[in-house]
C-alpha cells in the first residue's frame, strides 16, 4: 500500500483570491481534476537524506482550511520517515518543512488543498542523487 | 561545474589514460557521492562535553573502566573492543547474559542522526547511557553511578569537566557521564581508504592517479551502483542514509520471541526523557530535535533496522543485526540470493534476487574491503 497520507494542518490560512505570480524556477503542480486552482512548488536545494524545505503557492484556492504534503517512492513502496510541516506564510503561500528523501531516485510529492467547497489533489515528481 | 567539465574531459582523454576507469560518467558521478573524507565535522551542540580535549580525555577513560558497571565488571570497552574495531566479534553480545543483537562498532558516529540498531536515541550521549542502565549489561543505577563515580579516580577529571559531584542529581551525573563517553566516541573516525584515493583523484580529474585503484575493485564498484543497487541505502560518505529497512532476515531471536527492530526502537525514543527535545540537551536552539518531533511511526517499521555504514566494515564481522552473516560474502550472497517471502508485503520494494556470479560476488567483497583498507 502507498501511503499518501500526511496530515498536517494549517487552520489559521487565511481565505481569499490573491493573484498568481510565481518564482520563474517554481515548478507547476499537476492537479488530479480538471478546474482545479494553479500551484507551484518551489523546493529548497535537495541533500539526500538530509532535510529540506519547500515554498508552495495556491492560486486564487478561496478560503482553505487545511493544506496536506506528502511525498512517496512509487517504485519503492514506501513514503517519508519524517512528517512534514506546513505553515502559512501569506495569502496561499506556505512553507513545507522537514521533508526528508533518504533514498536516491524518484519521489512524488502530493499536496492536498482543502478549500471550503472541494479538495484539489495535486502532485509533482522530484529526483533524489 | 568542475564535475561536468571532467567528465566531458574524461570522455575525449587518449585510449589508454581511459581503459584505467572502469565507470561511466554517470556512475563517477554516484561515486563522488561518497566522499570527501574524513568529513568536517562541527561540536554536537547538544553536549557541552563535545569537542573539549579534557572531556575526551575522561570519556576515554570512563570508557575502558569497569567502576561503571553495578558488579564493577564490566566496561563499554568490554563488548566494544577497541582492539576489535569496538566490536567484539560475536555473533550476539554477551553482557549479563546473551543479548538479542550484534555489537555495532563505533566508528562515524557523529555522522548519526539515530543511535543503536534500532534507533532508540536521537543523540550519542543518551544512546551511551542505555549499556550502562541495561539490566542485562551494566546494571546501573544513577544512584549508583554518582557513588560510584565519587569514590573512584575518575571523579577529579569528571568535575573539572562538569562541576563538583556533591552540587549534581544523580540524573544529571548519569547525564554527564554519557556526554563524557560521547565526546570520546566522536573522535572515532575511521581513517583514508583505497577507495578516497580514488574517489578523490576521479574529482581533481588525476585518471592516472585513478587508475591505481584495482579493476577488481572498479567492478565490484559498478555492481554496487548498478545491478545491486546497494547505494540506494548504502549512501553519502558514511555508506548509509541512517535510516530503517527490511533486510529479509528472520525477525526470531528464539522460537518464541522476535525482535521488533525499529517499531520498538520508535517506542523507546519517544519515551526516553533524553531526547534532543529535552531539557538535558545543551543546545538552547533544539537545532536536532525536529527529527524526534516529525519522525513518523508505521506497522513497516516492524523488523526494520539501521543501514549500517560500510566504512571499515570488513573489520566487524560477523554481520546484521543479529550477527547471523559470518563474512562479506555472506552478506553478498545473502542479498543475491535474498528471499523476496521474508519482506514486508508493503515494505521496501527493490529487494529482489540479484544474479551475481562468483566472480561477481568477489568483486564486490574486494570493492567493499577496499573501504576499510588504507592500501
Amino acid at each position: 500500500m502507498i501511503r499518501r497520507t500526511v496530515v498536517l494542518l494549517c487552520l489559521a490560512a487565511p481565505p481569499g483570491a490573491m493573484a498568481c505570480d510565481p518564482d520563474p524556477a517554481a515548478l507547476p503542480l499537476t492537479p488530479e481534476q480538471s478546474g482545479a486552482p494553479q500551484a507551484f512548488l518551489r523546493p529548497d536545494p535537495l541533500r539526500l537524506s538530509e532535510p529540506f524545505g519547500m515554498e508552495l503557492l495556491v492560486c486564487d484556492a478561496g478560503p482553505v482550511s487545511r493544506v496536506e504534503v506528502d511525498a512517496h517512492m512509487p517504485a519503492h513502496q514506501h513514503g517519508m520517515n519524517y512528517v512534514p510541516r506546513v505553515r502559512v506564510q501569506a495569502d496561499g503561500q506556505y512553507i513545507v518543512s522537514d521533508m526528508v528523501f533518504h533514498m536516491p531516485g524518484h519521489w512524488r510529492v502530493t499536496v492536498a488543498v482543502h478549500g471550503a467547497t472541494a479538495t484539489h489533489h495535486y502532485a509533482a515528481d522530484l529526483y533524489a542523487e | 561545474m568542475i564535475r561536468a567539465l571532467f567528465l566531458t574531459g574524461l570522455l575525449v582523454l587518449p585510449g589508454m589514460a581511459v581503459a584505467q576507469i572502469l565507470l561511466t560518467p554517470e556512475e563517477i558521478q554516484q561515486t563522488l557521492s561518497h566522499g570527501p573524507w574524513p568529513p568536517q565535522l562541527p561540536p554536537d551542540a547538544s553536549n557541552r562535553a563535545s569537542g573539549r580535549p579534557d572531556a575526551v580525555a575522561l570519556g576515554r577513560a570512563m570508557f575502558s573502566a569497569p567502576v561503571l558497571s553495578a558488579n564493577g565488571q564490566m566496561a563499554c570497552a568490554s563488548c566494544h573492543d577497541p582492539g576489535q574495531h569496538f566490536t567484539d566479534g560475536l555473533p550476539r553480545a554477551e553482557g549479563a547474559t546473551r543479548l538479542d543483537r550484534n555489537t555495532p562498532s563505533l566508528f562515524n558516529l557523529p555522522l548519526h542522526r539515530w543511535f543503536g540498531w534500532a534507533g532508540d536515541s536521537d543523540n550519542l550521549w543518551a544512546q551511551s547511557l542505555l549499556p550502562i542502565l541495561n539490566a542485562d549489561e551494566m546494571a546501573q543505577t544513577p544512584e549508583g553511578l554518582k557513588s560510584t563515580l565519587q569514590a573512584s579516580p575518575l571523579a577529579e577529571p569528571f568535575e573539572t569537566v562538569f562541576g563538583p559531584l556533591n552540587r549534581q542529581t544523580p540524573t544529571a551525573v548519569l547525564v554527564n557521564t554519557g556526554k563524557a563517553l560521547a565526546a570520546y566516541q566522536e573522535t572515532l573516525i575511521t581513517g583514508r581508504t583505497a577507495f578516497d584515493r580514488f574517489r578523490d583523484a576521479l574529482q581533481a580529474g588525476d585518471l592516472a592517479r585513478a587508475g591505481r585503484y584495482p579493476a577488481a575493485a572498479q567492478r565490484g564498484l559498478k555492481t554496487f551502483l548498478g545491478r545491486g543497487r546497494c547505494n540506494v541505502c548504502h549512501s553519502g560518505p558514511a555508506f548509509t542514509n541512517g535510516e530503517f529497512h527490511d533486510a529479509g532476515l528472520s525477525y526470531f531471536i528464539t522460537e518464541t520471541r522476535v525482535d521488533s527492530g525499529r517499531h520498538g526502537g520508535l517506542a523507546a525514543l519517544l519515551r526516553s526523557p533524553f531526547t534532543l527535545d529535552s531539557a538535558h540537551s545543551d543546545d538552547p536552539r533544539r537545532s536536532g530535535a525536529w527529527a524526534v518531533r516529525r519522525v513518523r511511526r508505521t506497522h513497516a517499521d516492524f523488523g526494520t533496522f539501521r543501514v549500517p555504514g560500510l566504512r571499515g566494515a570488513a573489520h566487524t564481522a560477523p554481520y546484521m543485526h543479529n550477527g547471523s552473516l559470518p563474512d562479506l560474502a555472506a552478506v553478498v550472497r545473502h542479498y543475491n540470493g535474498i528471499d523476496p517471502e521474508r519482506l514486508h508485503t508493503d515494505g521496501e520494494a527493490i529487494l529482489a534476487p540479484i544474479g551475481l556470479s562468483e566472480e561477481d560476488i568477489a568483486d564486490l567483497v574486494f570493492f567493499l574491503e577496499t573501504l576499510s583498507n588504507a592500501r
